[in-house]
C-alpha cells in the first residue's frame, strides 16, 4: 500500500473531508466510512484477498463471541484452539508453503501473499487469545470490529494494535482535535523525510551492493551493510509515523512503533525500542506463555524461550534460512546479559543528559555493529549469499578503496551519511517525546515553521523515489 | 500472611532481580511504571516469587495483575 | 476544522505554485517529441515521405539520403497502434505525402508500448503530439509520469547545467548511434533478450496490431501513397534458432500484405548480405555507414518506381 503517492494524497483528502464533514454525527458513520474507504483502498490494491479479509474478520468476531460466552472453560479452550488453528493455518499457507515445499517433489508456483496478511492476522490471533484470558470483553459491534481489523493507515504494514486499546477508540464518536490534526501532519512529514530522503537515498548505495556483493570489496559490503541497516529503520519507521500521523487525522491514536532504538546499550533495550508492538506481541504471546511454562529451568528456560522467541521474530519476517538465522542471531545476543546481569542503573531514557559518556557511547557503537551483522542476513536472499557478503567483509579487501554501485558517488554517500547524523541528532534531542517532529516545546512559531519548511525542501531537493515502495509491506 | 510480610519479602525478591539498590514501594505501580521490569525480569521475579512462597501461579491469574497491590493480594490469597 | 484547513492550504499551497511551474518548465524542455510534433504541426505540407516506426526506423534511416523531402517520425519503441493515431491525427496536412516508409520488427505486431514496463513513454504522446492514447491521468503531467527526483534532475540539467539530450536533426533523423564502425565485437541485446524485456510471450496482439497497419495503408491507398514495409537488417548473432517464431510471422505478414494492397512494397533486408558487420552501431541497430546504405537502397527503390 503506497502512501506516497498523489492518488493515496487524493484519496485521503477526500476521505478526511467527508469523515469531518459528511460522515461527523456519530461514531457509526464515522465508522461506516472507515470502513468503506479501508475496504475500496485494500481491493484497490489487493484486491484478490479482499474476500479473504472479510472471512477472518467475520470468523474472528463471531468466534470471539463464542469464547467469551462459554461457561465451561474447556469448550472455551476448544474455541480459542479452532481460532487460532485457522488464522495461524491461513498465515501460514500463503507465508510459508513456498519455503516448506522448495525443493521438494511440490513443483508449484509461488503464491501471491496478501497484503497485510502477518499483520493483521497477529493482531486477530491477540483479540482472541485476550478475550480467552478475559482481559478484554469481546466487541459486540461488528462494524467496530470490522474497523479494527481493516482499518486502513494500519492494515498493510502495523503497527499491530491491541484490541484493548484500539476498540475503544472507535466505539465513540471522535470530535476533531486541532492539536491532534497538526500532531498528525507533523509526523507524516517526518516519516515523509525519513522515508524519502533518508531511507531511499540510503538504499541507493545499499541494493545494489546487496544485489550483486561478488563485485564489491569487503570496504564497500561494510557500508553498504551500515546503510542498509539505516534503510531498514527509516524505511520502516517513517512508514509508521505516516500511519500514525494519518490516524491522528482522523482522531485515532496508534501505538508507538519505533522509540530511538540505535541508541540502546542492550539489546534487550534495542528491542523495547525497535518494531515495538511486534515486540510486545511477541513477548505476551509467545515469550510470556513459553517462559511461564519452562520457567523450571530457571535461567535456561528463560533463555531457551528467548531463543525461540527471536527465531519466531525471524519466521515472521521471512521464509527463507537467513531470517531464521537473523532471529537466532538476536536471541543468542540475549545470552551474556542473561548470564552477567549488571546493576540497573539509571537508563537514558530517565537521565537525559545532553553529554554522553564514553562508555556508554562505546556500548552503543557495540550494539549497533552487532545488529548490523544479523542485517547481512536480513537483506540477502540466501543464506549462502549472506555467508559469502561476510567472507568478504572479513577478508583483506575490507582495507581498500570503496568502489562506488552505480549513480553513486562518495559526494553523494556524503550527503546520505549526514542526513543519518541528522536524524540521529533529532531522535536524541526529541527522544522523551512522542514523535521526532513534537515541537510544541518550542515557543516561537516562526522557528517551527522554518524547520517544517526545512524539511519539506529536503524532500524536495534531495528526495529520492527511486525506491517508492515500503520494504516492509512484503510480510 | 499478612499483607505487610508478603510485601517485605516481595520488595527483596524485586529489588535482587531488577539490581535495584532502592526500591520505593507503592501498590498502584504498575510493572510498566518500574523501570527494568519487562517481560524477562517479570517471568524471573515470578518464578522467585514462587519459590519464595511455595506457591503456584496460574497464566491467566498473571495477565490479570493490574498492579503492585493486585499482586500482592494473589499472592495472600495463594499462601 | 477552519483553522486546520487553512493552514494545510497554505503549507500546500506554494507546494502546488511550485508543482505548476515545474510542470510548465519541464514541458518545454525540448525533446525528440516536441521537436517532431512541432515539425508535423507547422510544415506537414513539405513533407513528401513519413517514415514511422520504432527504433529501426529512428535510427537506421536517415531523410538526408532520400531525394523527396522525407520526415522520419519513429521514436524508440513506438509501436503500431501510436504510429496510426500519428498519422491518422498529421495526414491531412501532409499535402504532398507520396511514400510511407515504415520498418517492420520482430515484434511489431507482438508488442503495444501501453502494456509494457515503458508504458511512461506514453505520456510524451499525449503532451506533445496531443494524443488521446489512455485514461491514467500520469500520462497527462509530467510531474505525475515521472518520479520527482527524475523531474528534477531534468530541470537542473536543463535550466542550470544548461545540457540537452536531444540529438535528433530537422528531418527527425537520431544521430546517437551515427558513428563509424565498432572495433571489436558488436553489443546490444539480443532478439531472444529482447523478447524477454518486451513481455512478447504470446501472439495475442497480433490481429489488432495488423489493424493498425492495414488501416494506414488503407488510408494511403485512397490518397494514392506508396507504403514501403521493410524488415530492417540485423547482424547475423542478433537472432538465434529459438526465436524465430515473432520474426517468421511478421515477415510473412509483411509478404500477404504486399499481396493483398497494391500500395504496398515489401523489403526484406535480412536477407541482404551488402549489410556487414562494418555498418552496424549494435547488434541490430546500424550505424553511420549503415543508415547511409539502407536510405539509398530505400532511395533507389523510391526513384525507380518514379
Amino acid at each position: 500500500m503506497n502512501f506516497i503517492s498523489p492518488g493515496f494524497a487524493l484519496f485521503l483528502s477526500i476521505v478526511f473531508l467527508l469523515y469531518w464533514f459528511v460522515f461527523k454525527n456519530t461514531a457509526r458513520l464515522q465508522n461506516i466510512l472507515l470502513l468503506v474507504a479501508s475496504l475500496v483502498l485494500y481491493a484497490f490494491f489487493n484486491w484478490r484477498f479482499l474476500g479473504l479479509l472479510v472471512f477472518s474478520t467475520l470468523l474472528n468476531f463471531y468466534i470471539g463471541k463464542l469464547i467469551e460466552n462459554k461457561k465451561d472453560r474447556k469448550a472455551g479452550k476448544w474455541l480459542l484452539a479452532g481460532g487460532l488453528l485457522v488464522n495461524l493455518g491461513v498465515l501460514l499457507y500463503f507465508k510459508y508453503f513456498n519455503f516448506f515445499s522448495s525443493g521438494s517433489i511440490l513443483q508449484v508456483e509461488n503464491i501471491l501473499i496478501p497484503l497485510g496478511i502477518s499483520f493483521y492476522t497477529f493482531q486477530l490471533i491477540g483479540y482472541l487469545i485476550d478475550i480467552y484470558n478475559e482481559e478484554i470483553k469481546s466487541c459486540k459491534d461488528l462494524l467496530v470490529f470490522s474497523c479494527y481489523v481493516v482499518y486502513f493507515p494500519k492494515i498493510a504494514s502495523g503497527p499491530i494494535e491491541p484490541a484493548k486499546k484500539f476498540l475503544p477508540q472507535i466505539g465513540v464518536k471522535r470530535s476533531f482535535d486541532y492539536a491532534l490534526a497538526t500532531d498528525g501532519m507533523r509526523q507524516i512529514l517526518w516519516g515523509l523525510f525519513t522515508k524519502i530522503v533518508v531511507a531511499n537515498n540510503c538504499a541507493s548505495f545499499a541494493q545494489p551492493v546487496f544485489e550483486n556483493h561478488e563485485q564489491y570489496p569487503g570496504s564497500t559490503l561494510l557500508l553498504a551493510s551500515f546503510f542498509y541497516l539505516f534503510q531498514v529503520y527509516c524505511d520502516f519507521s517513517g512508514y509508521s509515523n505516516i500511519a500514525i500521523g494519518i490516524s491522528k487525522l482522523f482522531g485515532i491514536q496508534l501505538s508507538r512503533n519505533f522509540n530511538a532504538p540505535f541508541f540502546s546499550t542492550t539489546i534487550r533495550e534495542y528491542w523495547q525500542k525497535w518494531h515495538i508492538t511486534l515486540t510486545s506481541w511477541m513477548m505476551k504471546y509467545v515469550f510470556t506463555p513459553l517462559s511461564f511454562s519452562l520457567r523450571y529451568l530457571k535461567k535456561a528456560g528463560i533463555l531457551l524461550s528467548i531463543i525461540i522467541t527471536f527465531v519466531t521474530v525471524g519466521l515472521w519476517h521471512g521464509t527463507k534460512w537467513n531470517f531464521i538465522v537473523f532471529g537466532l542471531l538476536h536471541g543468542v545476543y540475549f545470552i551474556p546479559q542473561m548470564l552477567f546481569p549488571k546493576k540497573n542503573n539509571e537508563r537514558l531514557s530517565h537521565r537525559h543528559t545532553f553529554f554522553l559518556n564514553l562508555a556508554r557511547f562505546s556500548k552503543m557503537f557495540g550494539l549497533f555493529f552487532l545488529v548490523m551483522f544479523t542485517c547481512i542476513f536480513f537483506g540477502s536472499r540466501s543464506l549462502t549469499e549472506a555467508f559469502g557478503f561476510i567472507n568478504t567483509v572479513f577478508s583483506g579487501s575490507v582495507f581498500s578503496s570503496v568502489v562506488w554501485p552505480p549513480f553513486t558517488s562518495a559526494f553523494k554517500t556524503f550527503i546520505t551519511a549526514l542526513f543519518i547524523v541528522t536524524l540521529l541528532a533529532t531522535e536524541w534531542i526529541q527522544h522523551p517525546r512522542s514523535h521526532e517532529l513534537q515541537l510544541d516545546h518550542i515557543k516561537s512559531p516562526y522557528l517551527r515553521r522554518s524547520i517544517y519548511i526545512a524539511i519539506i525542501l529536503a524532500i524536495l531537493l534531495f528526495g529520492s523515489v527511486m525506491h517508492i515502495n515500503f520494504l516492509y509491506s512484503r510480510f | 500472611m499478612e499483607k505487610n510480610a508478603v510485601i517485605k519479602k516481595a520488595e527483596i525478591i524485586i529489588r535482587q532481580v531488577l539490581k535495584k539498590e532502592k526500591f520505593e514501594w507503592k501498590g498502584e505501580l504498575t510493572a510498566e511504571e518500574v523501570n527494568g521490569w519487562d517481560s524477562l525480569s517479570h517471568m524471573i521475579i515470578i518464578t522467585e516469587l514462587e519459590n519464595e512462597f511455595k506457591i503456584k501461579f496460574r497464566l491467566k491469574e498473571l495477565n490479570k495483575l493490574g498492579n503492585l497491590d493486585s499482586l500482592i493480594t494473589l499472592i495472600q490469597s495463594k499462601v | 476544522m477552519k483553522l486546520f484547513i487553512k493552514k494545510t492550504i497554505l503549507y500546500l499551497l506554494p507546494l502546488l505554485v511550485l508543482a505548476v511551474v515545474s510542470e510548465y518548465l519541464l514541458r518545454i524542455i525540448p525533446n525528440d517529441y516536441n521537436k517532431k510534433a512541432a515539425v508535423l504541426n507547422r510544415t506537414p505540407e513539405k513533407i513528401q515521405a513519413l517514415i514511422l516506426g520504432s527504433s529501426y526506423g529512428l535510427y537506421n534511416l536517415n531523410p538526408d539520403y532520400l531525394t523527396l523531402y522525407t520526415f522520419n517520425g519513429c521514436e524508440p519503441l513506438q509501436s503500431l497502434d501510436l504510429d496510426k493515431k500519428i498519422f491518422d491525427k498529421y495526414q491531412e496536412g501532409m499535402t504532398k505525402l507520396e511514400y510511407v516508409i515504415m520498418p517492420i520488427s520482430f515484434a511489431s505486431f507482438f508488442f503495444r508500448l501501453e502494456s509494457s514496463k515503458e508504458n511512461h513513454l506514453i505520456k510524451n504522446y499525449c503532451l506533445y503530439y496531443n494524443l488521446y492514447v489512455t485514461n491514467n491521468p500520469s500520462n497527462y503531467f509530467e510531474l505525475l509520469n515521472q518520479p520527482f527526483s527524475t523531474n528534477r534532475k531534468r530541470l537542473v540539467d536543463y535550466y542550470i547545467n544548461h545540457t540537452q539530450d536531444v540529438k535528433i536533426t530537422d528531418r527527425g533523423f537520431d544521430t546517437t548511434y551515427n558513428t563509424s564502425h565498432t572495433n571489436g565485437p558488436l553489443g546490444g541485446p539480443t532478439a531472444n533478450f529482447a523478447i524477454k524485456r518486451l513481455n512478447i510471450t504470446d501472439f495475442s496482439k497480433y490481429m489488432e496490431l495488423r489493424q493498425y497497419l492495414e488501416s494506414i495503408i488503407g488510408k494511403c491507398k485512397e490518397r494514392n501513397i506508396t507504403v514501403i514495409l521493410l524488415t530492417p537488417p540485423a547482424y547475423e548473432t542478433f537472432y538465434s534458432v529459438a526465436d524465430t517464431a515473432a520474426l517468421n510471422t511478421s515477415i510473412r505478414t509483411c509478404q500477404s500484405i504486399q499481396q493483398n494492397f497494391s500500395n504496398v512494397k515489401y523489403f526484406n533486408f535480412l536477407e541482404d548480405t551488402d549489410f556487414t558487420k562494418d555498418d552496424f552501431f549494435d547488434l541490430s541497430h546500424l550505424n553511420k555507414a549503415g543508415a547511409k546504405k539502407l536510405s539509398e537502397k530505400i532511395n533507389a527503390a523510391i526513384e525507380k518506381k518514379r
